[in-house]
């Protein structure tokens, strides 16, 4: 187990487009894969991530250097509501980016297995869908042509819920 | 997105409003497939109970009057035009007049209609805004019969994922005996009413529907409080839904209560009892912890100087009763860190007919069921 060393060891991340990041060892442990490889001392001085661009991995690093800083909740009953709020803030402007960025992000968050990260970005997802149309939102989220409803099968989901479009 | 898992997908779908998600099965094959699995239903029911950011919706109602939408937020404000009835709503006379709410569970509400006949039942999802009628029942009150009385109980048996209606009349003859007419279950997923043998406990003469705040099916098993003509006997007569099959249970500790100063509840999806004690003015509150046995909670002696009337707990186990010195409900949640007692409306509420309300929780709930025709 290393999670408890120091914070002065380091961790090198290597993007696709390979740029590397040198970060905080407790900042890689916000990926719940990464800390199983450095458990499992699987994990080189560079650990290379073939499916993740250096936008955003750069991105993906700011969110969990912010997360590793900020008192964690279940660390105890007494949490600093200003930190808590701090956090949420951080996280509604972390949000603030164009759709195929925050899909990237969460493809990436759950590769990387960071939990807080991938339940931000899918309500981020959730709310920009909100009260949109399905034509858009197939648009919005670059839905493939074979995977829509055939037009009886659309024609039957749309009768059994007829009460929904009153 | 196809490159999103099943797991992702339905992490999005589940923080939008139910309605929304019905209306979005069409957008592709897998949210059609995926918002329909029991497992994602179940998920997104409890995402909107138990989330922190979101405020408790309640539906204040007392026959004769509409349903009130407030926000545990703010309950001092109606949400007005929040409820949406569906077209084939009963008129608006009938919602005020003759409505009379049975039960809720998991979103979905069971009311009774009755205009001059007997009464007609409906469940309701108010979050998808759809209306189900309840086939007619085989056994109605026989004609002539001044003394008889319909009873009726909803819940959810969590066994069968099923939503139950359970239905018997109580027939009492000029010799002043009490008869149970056969008791009738209705099962949404089979879509009929079926009469069963079982019939409640021949010791008991009349129930008492003393919950006030909703909350059907805790354990799979519905619970009203029986009684005997001289009041010598007082149970808890609880039907199990999936069994279909009545038992009883005893009270906590008889020789501390004050058995007129008691009523039934729900407490974080345990059957409770809310006992009135020192001159109405304090409460205890004993939760059925393991099915079968009572503990005393932690929230016991909440404590009011002036007398006061419990209502029950919310889903969020927040407390609602009625202060009679000034007239309102209150809406008490012992875990917020400032702020803990808000008021209703004031003038909402008259002295009179305080014990007369019920609230019934709103939930965003895609729970729903057509069900076969018989």
């Amino acid at each position: 187990m290393s999670t408890s060393s120091s914070s002065s060891k380091k961790i090198v991340l290597k993007s696709a487009d390979n740029e590397t990041f040198e970060i905080d060892e407790i900042v890689a442990l916000e990926s719940q894969a990464i800390k199983n490889m450095i458990e499992d001392e699987c994990a080189d001085n560079v650990i290379p991530l073939g499916n993740i661009d250096s936008k955003t991995l750069s991105k993906i690093i700011e969110y969990c250097k912010k997360h590793a800083e900020s008192p964690k909740k279940d660390d105890n009953a007494d949490i600093d509501e200003k930190a808590v709020e701090d956090l949420k803030s951080f996280d509604a402007e972390f949000a603030k980016v164009d759709m195929p960025l925050i899909q990237d992000i969460l493809m990436a968050a759950n590769f990387l297995n960071i939990d807080n990260l991938i339940g931000l970005m899918c309500r981020t997802i959730a709310d920009r869908i909100k009260g949109k149309t399905p034509e858009e939102i197939r648009k919005i989220l670059n839905i493939n042509k074979n995977d829509l409803l055939s037009p009886e099968q659309e024609a039957k989901a749309r009768e059994e819920n007829s009460w929904a479009f009153d | 997105m196809e490159k999103l898992c099943d797991d992702i997908t339905s992490e999005i779908l589940i923080w939008l409003p139910a309605k929304n998600i019905a209306q979005l099965r069409c957008v592709c094959k897998r949210w059609n497939t995926l918002s329909r699995e029991a497992n994602f239903i179940k998920s997104h029911l409890r995402r909107w109970i138990n989330n922190n950011d979101k405020d408790e919706i309640l539906l204040v109602y007392n026959r004769g009057s509409p349903l009130k939408a407030h926000s545990s937020a703010s309950p001092d404000i109606e949400l007005i035009n929040f409820i949406k009835f569906p077209v084939n709503f009963p008129s608006e006379k009938a919602q005020t007049k003759y409505i009379n709410v049975i039960g809720s569970a998991n979103g979905l509400i069971c009311f009774s209609v009755r205009y001059y006949n007997d009464p007609v039942i409906h469940i309701w999802n108010p979050s998808l805004s759809a209306l189900l009628t309840v086939p007619p029942y085989a056994i109605s009150i026989p004609p002539h019969c001044p003394n008889a009385e319909y009873y009726f109980w909803f819940g959810f048996d969590p066994k069968n994922d099923d939503y139950k209606i359970v239905k018997f009349i109580r027939v009492r003859h000029s010799n002043h005996s009490v008869e149970w007419l056969q008791v009738e279950v209705y099962s949404m997923r089979s879509g009929c009413w079926k009469l069963i043998t079982q019939s409640p406990p021949s010791r008991v003469t009349y129930f008492y529907s003393d919950a006030q705040v909703y909350v059907g099916g805790h354990d799979g098993h519905l619970h009203w409080r029986g009684f005997n003509d001289d009041l010598k006997i007082q149970t808890i007569v609880a039907f199990d839904l999936a069994a279909e099959s009545f038992s009883e249970i005893s009270l906590p500790d008889p020789i501390n209560l004050d058995h007129d100063r008691l009523k039934l509840g729900v407490f974080g999806g345990k059957l409770c009892v809310i006992s009135l004690v020192r001159g109405d003015c304090d409460c205890e509150v004993w939760v059925m912890d393991q099915y079968g046995s009572w503990v005393k909670n932690g929230f016991s002696h909440f404590h009011k100087d002036g007398m006061y009337h419990p209502y029950g707990f919310t889903l969020k186990n927040k407390f609602l009763y009625y202060e009679f010195c000034n007239e309102v409900i209150h809406l008490y949640d012992p875990a917020a860190p400032f702020n803990k007692v808000k008021p209703f409306q004031k003038n909402m509420v008259t002295k009179r007919y305080a014990s007369d309300y019920r609230i019934i929780p709103y939930v965003e709930s895609l729970v729903w069921v057509t069900p076969p025709t018989c």
